[in-house]
């Protein structure tokens, strides 16, 4: 028992010594991911495979008791779509009031899997990131944090308070798509502790935009009734498209909005031209509802087998809608445009996806 | 001398050459009928998202195969397989009937209460999108 009672005291002192030695603070104060169009204006999206540069600004708040000050190398994470690579692609710089030459752009380089964060409980910095924060508030999960840290170690004094800017210097992906970017400062010697006051994420308010690139806008901003996983497939992967009647519970806007018993309609289009229908109404178009807590509905399917479409054929989109039991009732792309946009080009414009890998 | 041509030799009557700790592995029987019992994609339980219990994959042991119920797989057609190893398989080749080179697929043989699983990976649409199939033999 003594021995218990002198743990916990010395955990306690150890502690104490560590709060007393190093109160500090890292804050972001800003951010910018606005690019420059042809005429020098502000805009949130690029073409597909274009250059794209983003900004992070921010400043520290040394406060320690440590003589020593505190020996640290600044920890960096973008959250960006897993389609731009940015691990292989962006090159990620910082200017720091610590630096000789404050206008001076200094390296930072990804932090190798193996160098765990002090307090991450064994996971990677990815890892505490994804379970802390997931993908911010985008809806689909196709998105990855890429960490990295400055290539010095710093030793900053108390009382110092520098500033710093980070500068992305990427490429966009190749897939059309809006998405939400995230941005996550911390530093090595904290190494992802419980508080906030070492560590601070900010999401951008703007939804980026990513143009002329492959594909239908795969739209990580906005919960929209459709929603298929995975976001890449072909007609022999198992693909889930799920139907999300709780984007607008209002009847004049989700016509499917009353109902629990909804099914999947529609018809594959292969590459030569052909068309084949799904099954009608039955057990194998029914949708099921996920859980009780919300009112998504689920099928997976196997593309090939549920539209019977020949081995020998290629199938290169789908176009789906969902219904009622008798088929009166639809909720299509034109709903949803209707939802999301205001209005709709007619009224019968089906959701689409298309066949395709990365 | 003569005594100790005798000890020897009484020696070597008590010898014992037999190693009474040595198991002699047995060959791994892959042969039967397995079904499906669990299906993830990316990591992620799917297998009561689709009905997936009538597919079947009919090894037998005259060394041919065939799909019942297709659903996607490294083959499709019936063909031939082989094993890399019997006593210590950890590659299964199948070989469609008429097609020039088998699909090779590495597998986990693992016996799970008392029974074995085969799990297979598998990609047969995305490369991105990563299947696992567990197969039980349907007894």
């Amino acid at each position: 028992m003594k021995k218990i009672i002198r743990h916990a005291t010395t955990v306690v002192v150890l502690m104490a010594i560590v709060i007393l030695t190093v109160i500090g603070c890292v804050f972001i104060d800003g951010y910018s991911i606005a690019q420059l169009d042809a005429n020098g204006r502000e805009v949130y999206y690029a073409k597909a495979g274009s250059p794209v540069s983003f900004s992070v600004q921010g400043h520290i708040e040394c406060r320690t008791t440590d003589n020593e000050g505190i020996t640290t190398k600044f920890v960096f994470a973008m959250l960006a779509p897993k389609d731009w690579d940015l691990s292989h692609q962006a090159v990620v710089t910082y200017k720091c009031d610590l630096a000789d030459d404050r206008n001076e752009e200094l390296s930072m380089s990804i932090i190798p899997e193996s160098q765990l964060p002090k307090w991450g409980e064994g996971r990677t910095w990815t890892q505490c990131l994804l379970s802390e924060y997931g993908v911010g508030p985008n809806v689909l999960d196709d998105m990855e944090w890429v960490v990295f840290q400055t290539d010095r170690t710093w030793n900053i004094r108390n009382n110092q308070d520098p500033t710093y800017q980070i500068f992305v210097r990427t490429k966009a992906g190749k897939r059309n798509l809006k998405c939400k970017l995230g941005f996550f400062v911390n530093h090595t010697d904290d190494g992802f502790s419980s508080g906030t006051d070492h560590k601070k994420v900010i999401f951008a308010n703007e939804c980026f935009e990513v143009l002329d690139g492959k594909g239908m806008i795969i739209d990580f901003c906005n919960r929209h009734f459709n929603r298929v996983s995975p976001l890449t497939a072909l007609q022999d992967d198992y693909v889930t498209i799920s139907y999300l009647a709780d984007v607008d519970p209002s009847v004049e806007n989700n016509p499917l909005a009353q109902t629990d018993d909804i099914y999947l309609q529609g018809q594959a289009v292969t590459i030569d031209g052909r068309i084949y229908h799904s099954p009608l109404q039955g057990p194998q178009t029914q949708m099921r509802r996920q859980d009780s807590q919300n009112r998504t509905f689920n099928l997976t399917i196997w593309p090939a087998g549920f539209f019977n479409v020949p081995s020998d054929e290629i199938i290169d989109h789908i176009d789906y809608y969902f219904t009622n039991a008798d088929g009166t009732v639809i909720v299509n792309q034109s709903t949803d445009d209707k939802v999301q946009l205001g209005e709709s080009e007619g009224t019968d414009k089906q959701f689409n996806l298309k066949l395709e890998c990365e | 001398m003569l005594f100790m041509v005798l000890l020897l030799m009484s020696c070597s009557q008590f010898s014992d050459d037999s190693k009474p700790y040595d198991v002699t592995e047995v060959a791994k029987n892959v042969s039967g009928v397995w079904k499906l019992k669990s299906v993830t994609r990316n990591d992620i339980d799917i297998t009561s998202d689709m009905d997936f219990s009538k597919f079947e994959l009919h090894i037998t042991n005259d060394g041919r195969y065939h799909i019942e119920n297709y659903l996607p797989f490294v083959v499709e057609k019936d063909g031939k397989w082989t094993t890399d190893d019997p006593l210590y398989p950890f590659q299964l080749s199948f070989l469609e009937d008429g097609a020039v080179s088998s699909v090779d697929v590495n597998f986990n043989f693992p016996v799970v209460n008392g029974q074995r699983s085969l799990l297979i990976t598998l990609s047969p649409g995305c490369a991105s999108n990563k299947y696992t199939y567990t197969l039980e033999r349907n007894e």
